[in-house]
């Protein structure tokens, strides 16, 4: 053993103890909350989407003739195709509230304050990029649903001002969802988002390896504990939580596929995934300009949070201004969740 | 010299963009028989789904109309509703009258209006001709 070691050190020379350097980090005490140990778990569930969708790419055919057929395949005919495909989709449902439940932490906690600031904003980022994996995971399954979702969506962007247009051409691959669109929507998800979101989590990770864990204002504990083994072994509980919830869930719920796309009739009440609820029963209620504009602002709010808040502050110190803004939006979007969920 | 390298990087990714942008063939217009006069109704609506698209054929009087059932709002196709006499769009339901004007919801816009040519009872409406090859 110790022979292949030292031949592995000299055909890698790096100390053992540079590669043992990032585990033997001590974190603050607060992190043994299971709350604060949210930031880990959209990580957990990225692999299981990455492995899984590994899976799914052996049998999916990214063509509008036969996506459907190769979907319906995967899901009624390949031996433990309803499973793969059904952990898939339900980790990407649990990746959504991951990251969401992770951004209120941070958000109640302000764990966004300087210098943290930019972290946010990869948040953020890191947020959107995980909202376009969903929209471009079900774009693919070309049922009724996905088609249309597709449609609306990216006309969407065909409001964004000055570039709209030119993005709506580059996204479809032509003025209209045509095969083009499948194709270059299945390379988004597999390549172009995996790599997009490859490089936020790192930046993520270093920005946080850099500033060190953020400690809730008022807290004055001084203790710590080990990254490896105790926080590692925290995060495996929930990793292995997550796969039993998930397993059984599909076991449960099979994933199913609805009719297969027809660009000639939009069925009634058809509907986004619950996620886009928000924005859905927002676009009911408002024109185009204000639905389109108002739903930018929103991200443009939630990009410049930090600096928001701050300013905040300024005007009116100890009033906790942001705190009141900011859960007013939240409960807002909660409220049209809701609605489109039960009254929609 | 860095200047020169980001310049040439630049333009080498203006071509990228450029691979990546959709040749969009100029649009052609075609006639395209949508049925007979005697077919529809007065003050009726006829939809057809066409290889170019779906439209809707409306008689008020003695003309007829042709409207793309393509909703203004987000690209749904609307729906003829003839117990409430409107179109009515299913994913954010905006409401059109007969005439495809806009009465509630979010649509910016009327319905898009095609022009009819009437040859005897023949009804052709003019459609773009490349869209069927696009939705294959």
């Amino acid at each position: 053993m110790s022979q292949f070691r030292k031949w592995l050190q000299e055909r890698v020379p790096i100390e053992v103890e540079t590669l043992q350097k990032p585990f033997k980090e001590e974190l603050p005490v607060h992190m043994k909350s299971w709350i604060f140990c949210l930031g880990g778990t959209p990580l957990i569930l990225f692999c299981i989407l990455a492995a899984t969708g590994i899976l799914l790419t052996f049998y999916y055919v990214p063509y509008p003739g036969q996506a459907y057929h190769s979907v319906a395949n995967i899901t009624y005919k390949v031996r433990m195709g309803w499973l793969i495909r059904g952990i898939h989709r339900g980790a990407s449902h649990l990746m959504i509230i991951a990251v969401l439940l992770h951004m209120i932490r941070v958000f109640v906690t302000r764990a966004y304050r300087k210098p943290r600031e930019l972290n946010w904003i990869l948040g953020v980022a890191l947020f959107l990029t995980t909202l376009t994996f969903a929209f471009t995971g079900y774009s693919l399954i070309y049922d009724q649903l996905s088609y249309w979702a597709t449609t609306i969506g990216t006309n969407m962007i065909a409001d964004v001002p000055l570039i709209g247009k030119p993005l709506l051409y580059l996204l479809r691959g032509g003025p209209n969802v045509n095969p083009n669109t499948l194709t270059r929507f299945y390379n988004f998800h597999i390549l172009v988002l995996p790599a997009v979101i490859f490089l936020l989590i790192g930046a993520h990770l270093v920005f946080i390896r850099l500033h060190g864990v953020s400690k809730p204002e008022g807290d004055s504990r001084k203790e710590t504990y080990p990254f490896f083994p105790d926080h590692v072994l925290r995060e495996t509980i929930i990793g292995l939580f997550i796969l039993i919830v998930l397993v059984n869930y599909v076991i449960y719920f099979p994933p199913t596929i609805g009719s297969p796309a027809t660009p000639d009739a939009t069925p009634t009440h058809i509907r986004p995934e619950w996620y886009f609820f928000p924005t859905y029963r927002w676009l009911q209620m408002t024109s185009l300009v204000v639905g389109i504009g108002g739903t930018q602002l929103f991200i443009i709010g939630m990009f410049l949070w930090p600096f928001i808040d701050a300013g905040l502050e300024k005007i009116a110190p100890n009033k906790n201004l942001g705190i009141i803004i900011g859960t007013a939006f939240f409960l807002l979007t909660l409220v049209f969740l809701v609605w489109e969920s039960f009254i929609g | 010299m860095g200047t020169g390298v980001v310049l040439g990087l630049c333009g080498l990714a203006f071509r990228f963009a450029q691979y990546l942008y959709p040749v969009v063939p100029p649009v052609k217009w075609v006639q395209v028989f949508a049925g007979k006069i005697s077919d529809i109704s007065e003050g009726g609506v006829k939809m057809l789904t066409l290889p170019q698209g779906t439209v809707m054929l409306t008689k008020i009087g003695t003309e007829i109309h042709a409207l793309s059932a393509v909703c203004s709002h987000l690209g749904c196709i609307v729906k003829w509703h003839p117990d409430i006499n409107r179109f009515i769009c299913p994913c954010h339901f905006g409401n059109y009258d007969i005439n495809g004007n806009v009465l509630s919801g979010p649509p910016p816009r009327p319905l898009t209006r095609l022009d009819v040519v009437l040859r005897g009872d023949q009804v052709y409406v003019v459609m773009e001709e490349m869209q069927k090859e696009e939705l294959a």
